[in-house]
């Protein structure tokens, strides 16, 4: 059982190879400029040091944000892009549920900075997500900050991990949507609505 | 079979093409209602909406034409110009598809789409692209005309003229807002200007020189004196519909008396043999008069008029394609594409 897995939605840039729920490769790179010219590379870096063909890849995870929207949209594109052509699933998830459950965190409130004195917070609580990635304007109970989470896990590599657990208890097909998890509003959107 | 993406702007657009130039299925998610309540493409709200309709329309356009995976041999995708977050969503699609199949990429540049896209027809293969051609790119977003040697390997393409200021279409749309018709106004003034006489010495429209000999489109001055003599004569859709007929035929006639005195112009400076074929795209490619002008144009000299078929003047990934058919020496390795808004 081999998973890849993916994650560009964060300012590290990352991709893992698992097999049977052992950690074989990973890769992180700072996700500045356009994204898709740095995860395909390392994606293809990743497979050819490793010795393994991409037609060998029986599942592909990938985040699906909180995080940077072109960041998470480049990532799903691809990613659904590889799978199709392969013809294998994929397991699209929230950046959070990939640190908290795939990061070995079962009970932990994931808080990010969102930008404009805001943060993405997601609860779990006995491995069940109890709050999906929302806005809060502080964040006062302890916490795991994705910035320091960065400097020390490989994203991709829990984003993998998480997958293979899923994939043990026959849940693949309910993280088949892959819709982003932008949270946020588009900029327009908020301002048509405060007009209205 | 080329599988081609566009995904530029605000329609999301997926097509399958035999290497004949036959389009085997050209699927087009327009977003323009999306938008309407913003008054424009929102970059994001566009982006998001690529991502929402890029791979159903894959899977689509694939069981649509009955074709299976391994037949495809190349994806071409535009990777610029357009919304930089747009593009990426569809370079990135490509480059996994194109990646995960284990084939090449093509980058193409959407004007170009748009420049082979008269030889593209409804049914069958394309017409045969000549060994050179004008292209005259007409539209909201670009006046330009395009010189094309077609030789073995890749197109060469020189751009001998662009706008300085505004494009055609946009002066069209422009005016027309001014004096209160609906957007798109290219159709609207023509509409208007069927019944109506030209009359040059009313509203004497200026045909802009510039010092250099420099062939150059430029606007905005034709612009700047139909919003003065539609503000002198109270030109407004609710007044005198024979004032408003006469004003829009004289519009019309000024901006396409500038076109035809560029295109003659380049004619005229084209070194022999020239191009055999004249290959009309964009919005503008639609106006009746136009067409009539440019076939009259083209018999004159005994150049061959290409006009796109409807379905391929709006964006699509037939157009797309069929370019990067063209540019298939062009190809390059899934890893290495780079998204632009702009050429360089």
């Amino acid at each position: 059982m081999l998973i890849l897995g993916a994650d560009t939605s964060l300012p590290l840039l990352s991709v893992a190879l698992l097999r049977d729920g052992i950690l074989i490769g990973e890769v992180a790179l700072e996700g500045k400029g356009s994204r898709n010219e740095k995860l395909l590379p390392a994606i293809d870096w990743l497979l050819t040091e490793s010795g393994v063909a991409r037609e060998a890849i029986d599942l592909f995870a990938v985040t699906r944000g909180p995080g940077s929207f072109t960041g998470v949209r480049i990532g799903l594109a691809t990613i659904q892009g590889l799978a199709l052509a392969l013809d294998r699933p994929l397991c699209a998830m929230s950046t959070h549920e990939a640190i908290a459950l795939g990061g070995g965190h079962d009970s932990v409130l994931i808080a990010d900075d969102a930008g404009r004195g805001e943060f993405y917070i997601s609860r779990f609580e006995n491995g069940v997500e109890t709050i999906p990635p929302r806005l809060a304007a502080s964040v006062a109970e302890p916490h795991l900050t994705i910035a320091d989470v960065l400097q020390r896990t490989n994203v991709a590599a829990s984003c993998a991990k998480r997958a293979a657990q899923l994939f043990a208890a026959g849940r693949v097909a309910g993280y088949a949507d892959i819709t982003p998890i932008y949270v946020r509003l588009a900029e327009a959107e908020v301002k048509l609505q405060q007009k209205g | 079979m080329i599988l081609g993406i566009e995904t530029s702007c605000d329609e999301t657009s997926v097509a399958l093409l035999a290497r004949d130039g036959s389009v085997r299925t050209n699927l087009i998610a327009s977003q323009i209602e999306r938008h309407r309540p913003f008054g424009g493409v929102v970059p994001e709200i566009a982006s998001r909406e690529h991502l929402q309709h890029l791979f159903p329309l894959v899977k689509r356009a694939i069981a649509d034409a009955g074709v299976a995976w391994e037949d495809i041999e190349a994806v071409a995708v535009t990777s610029a110009p357009g919304l930089i977050g747009a593009l990426l969503v569809g370079v990135a699609g490509a480059q996994g598809l194109a990646y995960g199949l284990g084939i090449p990429l093509i980058s193409v540049n959407h004007l170009e789409g748009h420049m082979f896209s008269p030889y593209l027809q409804k049914e069958g293969p394309s017409i045969p692209l000549p060994g050179r051609f004008l292209s005259l790119v007409i539209s909201g977003g670009h006046s330009s005309i395009y010189d094309i040697w077609m030789p073995e390997g890749a197109p060469l393409v020189t751009m001998l003229n662009r706008t300085r200021d505004d494009a055609i279409g946009e002066t069209f749309d422009k005016v027309a807002k001014f004096i209160g018709l609906p957007y798109p106004g290219g159709p609207q003034i023509e509409k208007r200007a069927q019944g109506g006489t030209a009359d040059a010495k009313r509203f004497p429209f200026p045909l802009p020189q510039f010092k250099d000999d420099s062939i150059d489109f430029s606007y905005s001055g034709v612009k700047a004196a139909a919003i003065r003599f539609a503000r002198a004569n109270d030109i407004r859709v609710e007044g005198d519909a024979a004032l408003m007929s006469d004003f829009c035929a004289t519009f019309q006639d000024a901006l396409f008396a500038q076109l035809f005195n560029r295109l003659e112009s380049a004619w005229e400076r084209l070194e022999e043999p020239r191009p055999s074929e004249i290959a009309i795209a964009g919005g503008v490619a639609a106006n009746g008069v136009l067409r009539e002008r440019i076939a009259v144009w083209g018999a004159r000299r005994g150049v061959v008029v290409r006009l796109p078929e409807k379905e391929y003047c709006t964006d699509n990934a037939a157009m797309i394609a069929f370019a990067g058919l063209q540019r298939e020496a062009d190809a390059t390795d899934p890893k290495r594409v780079v998204a632009r808004s702009r050429i360089r």
